[in-house]
């Protein structure tokens, strides 16, 4: 049990705020849904997870959430194997993530505000705290002065931009998305990923699911690529720190850009 | 400790939240068991009440002789003296018929008029006799002194009242066990019926339970509003159940007032400090109980 979730060590240290190592998940026996994949994030990174559907994106992003554990391999988040952590552990380390899924996940009977402020309620914040960052978060996203109404009230990419402020709002260290523009037109597309980099410039590591490959192209970063559970490649373009851990002898990834066009276009 | 105390209005509102929600579904689970207390603390203070008439007939005579047409004090004081010498005998209490008809009077309370029109012969001379413990509570030794008695000479009748204590003790008993039983019984209603509220409350918002989960909440955190609204819904239960009590023992005691003194019978009794209080303890431990059963269940699941 720990008694808050740590701070992941500076990036200037070398240390990742996530280290995964051979990691495999299996639905069935006969197909994994991910497969000895390893990689490291670290702090202040903007890393996408591309690849067609069923690749594993939204596998991985459920185990960098500790929504799920890995068959086999290694998660060390902020210095913790998640293996090792007790449920309760497991619910604190997840207040130093923010995640935006496919399907929103909002409460609709529950105002936007109310939706939003929820990770800060139950780490405890102070109700004042709460309306004065809600309402900061909702006029980045662009939903300043909508806090009252209902969720359910909101359209499609409203919800979504709900959603982001809801994972945002608590100033996480990481920052799962999936498919977090997948509801939104191009420019409120592009409104969205200018926040989510001004919060990688800002410390958090971003890691966002997509087979946008233009949104790729306009916001080039670092870029893991998937295939039928494996991963087929790593990036290194824009803002890339590392390169990926040699997973086995002439294996090396080739150019990350191709590589992400190759995987998008399987 | 200043988040923790947010923390813990943030559960109670949740709470109160949750307990607003789905009122025909809240209202028919209160009700349900309301409707289980009402009928153990029902039963029980019926059968406290039949008790008590008990002990006060057990504590008045166990015997009364009624001497014959025209026996005068001096036989009922000879009687009464002879009586007296007889082991497990206790004490004698003679009445007189003027005794007898204004005691009558008295327990007819506001209709004492009409014993007052009775003739005389309706209110012989008596003997109250008080047995010690062992023999008022053994009825064939009872029903030997009454045989002996009714031998002696001017002795009119013996009333013995056997059959009347059989049936109050019979009742008394068949009444304490079923208020009982129905107790349990609504303990094990109070454990099922929250736990299905619970289980129809996670279902209902399991949307909620899973964004609590992603965004960090324990599972204590996820999980105390349900308790909370468990107790809070055995607490509206208990409190319907003991205001539907109260009606009903006003009802009874406006309707047979006038009666209950003619049988013997005080003012009703109504459940003690300590009964309630173990209604209430008992009520919400059940309440309790069912949700974390079904807490535990579904957790598991």
């Amino acid at each position: 049990m720990i008694a808050s979730p740590p701070r992941p060590a500076d990036a200037g240290e070398e240390v990742p705020l996530v280290g995964l190592r051979r990691i495999s998940r299996f639905y069935r026996a006969d197909r994994p849904a991910l497969f000895d994949v390893s990689f490291d994030l670290f702090r202040g990174e903007f890393v996408y997870v591309a690849g067609p559907s069923g690749a594993g994106k939204t596998t991985l992003i459920r185990l960098l959430h500790l929504a799920e554990i890995a068959d086999t391999g290694t998660l060390v988040f902020a210095g913790h194997d998640v293996r090792d952590l007790r449920r309760e552990a497991v619910a604190v380390l997840r207040r130093s993530m923010g995640v935006v899924f496919q399907d929103f996940r909002l409460i609709p009977d529950l105002t936007v505000e109310a939706n939003v402020g929820l990770p800060l309620e139950v780490r405890g914040a102070s109700s004042r705290a709460i309306r004065a960052r809600v309402a900061e978060v909702l006029e980045r996203v662009g939903l300043g002065g909508r806090g009252r109404e209902r969720a359910c009230g909101l359209s499609g990419g409203e919800q979504q931009r709900a959603a982001i402020a809801r994972a945002v709002v608590a100033d996480p260290d990481l920052l799962l998305a999936d498919e977090p523009t997948g509801s939104l037109d191009a420019w409120s597309a592009d409104h969205i990923i200018g926040l989510l980099e001004s919060l990688a410039a800002a410390g958090t590591t971003v890691v966002l699911a997509t087979h946008d490959r233009m949104l790729m192209a306009a916001h080039p970063h670092r870029t893991i690529v998937l295939d039928n559970g494996r991963l087929v490649g790593m990036s290194s373009a824009g803002g890339s720190r590392r390169s990926p851990p040699a997973r086995a002898a002439g294996d090396q990834p080739p150019d990350g850009t191709q590589v992400a066009a190759r995987g998008l276009a399987g | 400790m200043t988040n923790r105390l947010y923390g813990a209005w943030y559960l109670l509102r949740r709470s109160l939240g949750g307990f607003r929600r789905r009122p025909l579904i809240r209202a028919l689970s209160v009700a349900t068991l309301a409707a289980a207390f009402l009928s153990f603390a029902a039963t029980l203070t019926a059968a406290l009440n039949v008790d008590a008439l008990l002990h006060r007939w057990i504590g008045d005579a166990e015997l009364t002789v009624y001497l014959e047409d025209g026996a005068g004090p001096a036989e009922a004081e000879r009687l009464s003296v002879a009586l007296a010498a007889v082991a497990g005998v206790a004490r004698i209490e003679t009445v007189t018929p003027e005794q007898a008809r204004e005691r009558f009077a008295a327990d007819l309370g506001s209709h004492g008029e009409l014993a007052r029109d009775l003739p005389a012969g309706a209110f012989p001379a008596s003997l109250e006799v008080h047995l010690a413990d062992e023999l008022a509570r053994s009825p064939a030794r009872r029903r030997d002194l009454a045989a002996r008695i009714a031998r002696v000479e001017r002795v009119g009748e013996v009333e013995v009242y056997d059959e009347w204590f059989e049936r109050l003790s019979a009742l008394g008993l068949i009444g304490r066990l079923s208020a009982w039983g129905l107790g349990l019984l609504a303990l094990v209603v109070a454990v099922l019926v929250v736990g299905a509220t619970v289980r129809a409350g996670v279902v209902s918002r399991r949307r909620e339970i899973e964004v609590l989960r992603f965004v960090g909440a324990t599972d204590r955190y996820v999980r105390t509003p349900f308790m909370i609204e468990g107790v809070l819904e055995i607490a509206a239960a208990l409190a319907l159940a003991l205001l539907a009590l109260h009606v009903l023992l006003s009802r009874v005691e406006s309707v047979a007032g006038d009666i209950l003194p003619l049988i013997g019978g005080g003012s009703l009794l109504r459940p003690g400090i300590t009964l309630l209080s173990a209604m209430i303890c008992g009520g919400i431990a059940a309440g309790l109980t069912g949700a974390r059963l079904t807490l535990r269940r579904i957790g598991e699941s």
